[in-house]
């Protein structure tokens, strides 16, 4: 029941999105909306290319997961069999509160520290860039990978280890090659519901990205994602207009592109299990 | 002719004395059973013998086991190469949840063993399992789609393709059916040609069927070792008669 329920509010979800930007779609073109390089939404002739906030968003989202996946795992593996009970209880805390933290606290520390600390560095003409982005974003996801894939590891059975142990394997290898592979769908649910935060979240990405829609050429540069966009065009908008329209399109592309990532997701777990 | 010793061997578990002063030598390529009531110590001192009881927080042992002459509670000894050669069969089968190929391979390959053919010493010892024929267009399947008896016979496999000297059962067929007990009996009884075999259970005439040894144990302490057949027939001992004619236990 409940999930039938839970099956029927996407299907609204999606309708809503979709029955909203149906006719801005038709009229300006699926195509030309997607691979279109220039987002003037304001100008005369307005444009709306999206080309540059996808490139931006996946941009960010690529650069949050290589710092945050191998993190996570090895924090997990840390905490779930390499530290002592007291040490792990007080990690796991540590970790719970690390997630309560609000986006937008974790986008101003990005915004006063993080972004004259990447200026500096890495000597750019502002440190607003899509490379700060990934870090603001990897550093809130990480408490989601974590202590989804300790609970993963720690529950592999003790008789998987006990197993690896009577064969003659280390501890090393026996977390490498049994408990890795027991917990590995668990860590790709950690992983996926990371890289969900990661490309939904909107608010700390719009305070360290510095929004330019231009298509970035490196990682240290100003970018826009489709999400700071929305929230900070939505307000400035005519209700019904083809401005206001498009921004539900671009809903509707990122409703997608999740839906697809937990497809995969679900299609390699299916994989694995068998 | 005897490949492992144990000496004046002692464990406590903080301050449980779980195992008091055991002496008992052990032929090789025989079948030796540990019977007697649970929580008696048989598959504590059974654990001693590969040392997977170093796992378990709170034991500390007193006194020798040699396997093949060397004392495995040295401090200098290599515990991996140990568990390499004493294999252990657990209770409840524990194929890990990859391929029946990864799985009976898992103990060659941690070793890095290159100058063996892994191919060719997994088809041997899925053959001397009598697993070959069920198994062998289906290898990159996941081992826990097996059935419980093809399970075990999988871990047996696993540990005899390492050519251990010594391989421990701890109740090997506790959770099978009467068909698969008697069929895993018959298949360890074919171990003793190759193997020291040493087999805990609580069903005395398993031990009764397939060993030539059994020990007695009785709250941590070892009661009476002999024969089988005299262990059965004609004990020394008051507490091992009343054992096995079913008087406790």
């Amino acid at each position: 029941m409940c999930g039938m329920l839970s099956v029927i509010f996407v299907i609204l979800i999606f309708g809503f999105l979709f029955v909203e930007s149906f006719t801005f779609l038709k009229n300006f073109g699926i195509f030309r909306f997607i691979t279109g390089k220039h987002w003037f939404p304001a100008s005369n002739p307005p444009s709306f290319g999206i080309l540059p906030l996808i490139i931006g968003s996946i941009l960010i989202t690529f650069g949050a997961c290589i710092i945050a996946i191998p993190i996570s795992i090895m924090s997990a593996l840390f905490i779930s069999e390499i530290a002592p009970e007291n040490l792990r209880d007080f990690l796991k805390f540590l970790i719970e509160l690390m997630a309560a933290i609000p986006s937008v606290i974790i986008g101003f520390i990005g915004m006063i520290i993080l972004v004259p600390f990447i200026k500096k560095t890495f000597n750019l003409s502002t440190g607003l860039t899509a490379f700060s982005g990934s870090i603001v974003l990897a550093f809130m996801s990480m408490p989601t990978m974590i202590s989804i894939s300790e609970d993963a590891i720690h529950s592999v059975p003790w008789k998987y280890k006990e197993g690896a142990i009577a064969l003659g394997a280390t501890k090393w290898q026996t977390i490498r090659k049994v408990v890795l592979k027991a917990a590995m769908p668990g860590i790709i649910a950690a992983i996926m519901l990371g890289i969900g935060r990661i490309i939904g979240e909107t608010m700390a990405v719009m305070m360290v990205t510095g929004n330019a829609s231009n298509i970035p050429k490196t990682i240290f540069v100003p970018v826009r994602t489709m999400t700071a966009t929305i929230a900070a065009e939505m307000g400035e908008t005519v209700r019904g207009s083809m401005h206001y329209r498009s921004l539900f399109a671009i809903g509707l592309i990122l409703f997608l592109i999740t839906f697809i990532i937990n497809l995969i997701a679900d299609l390699f777990l299916r994989k694995i299990r068998r | 002719m005897f490949n492992l010793i144990i000496k004046n061997f002692s464990l406590y578990y903080y301050n449980f004395c779980a195992l008091k002063n055991i002496n008992l030598k052990i032929k090789e390529k025989n079948i030796t059973a540990m019977i007697g009531p649970s929580g008696c110590g048989k598959s504590t001192l059974l654990r001693s013998i590969n040392r997977i009881n170093d796992t378990i927080k709170g034991v500390f042992t007193k006194g020798n086991i040699n396997v093949l002459g060397k004392n495995i509670y040295n401090t200098k000894i290599d515990v991996e190469a140990l568990r390499r050669n004493v294999g252990m069969v657990f209770q409840r089968p524990n194929p890990f949840p990859l391929s029946i190929y990864e799985n009976i391979s898992f103990g060659l390959n941690i070793n890095n063993k290159n100058s063996i053919n892994i191919k060719m010493a997994v088809k041997e010892s899925l053959k001397d399992v009598l697993l070959w024929d069920d198994v062998k267009n289906k290898l990159n399947r996941n081992a826990l789609n097996l059935t419980l008896e093809q399970q075990q016979r999988l871990c047996i496999a696993r540990a005899i393709i390492m050519k251990p000297n010594i391989i421990l059962f701890d109740e090997p067929c506790s959770s099978l059916d009467p068909i698969a007990t008697q069929r895993i009996e018959e298949l360890i009884l074919t171990l003793k040609k190759e193997y020291t075999v040493i087999i805990v259970t609580h069903n005395m005439q398993q031990a009764a069927r397939i060993s030539c040894d059994t020990a007695f144990m009785l709250q941590g302490k070892l009661i009476e070792f002999n024969k089988t057949e005299k262990i059965f027939t004609n004990p020394m001992e008051k507490e091992t008669e009343n054992y096995i004619t079913g008087r406790f236990g």
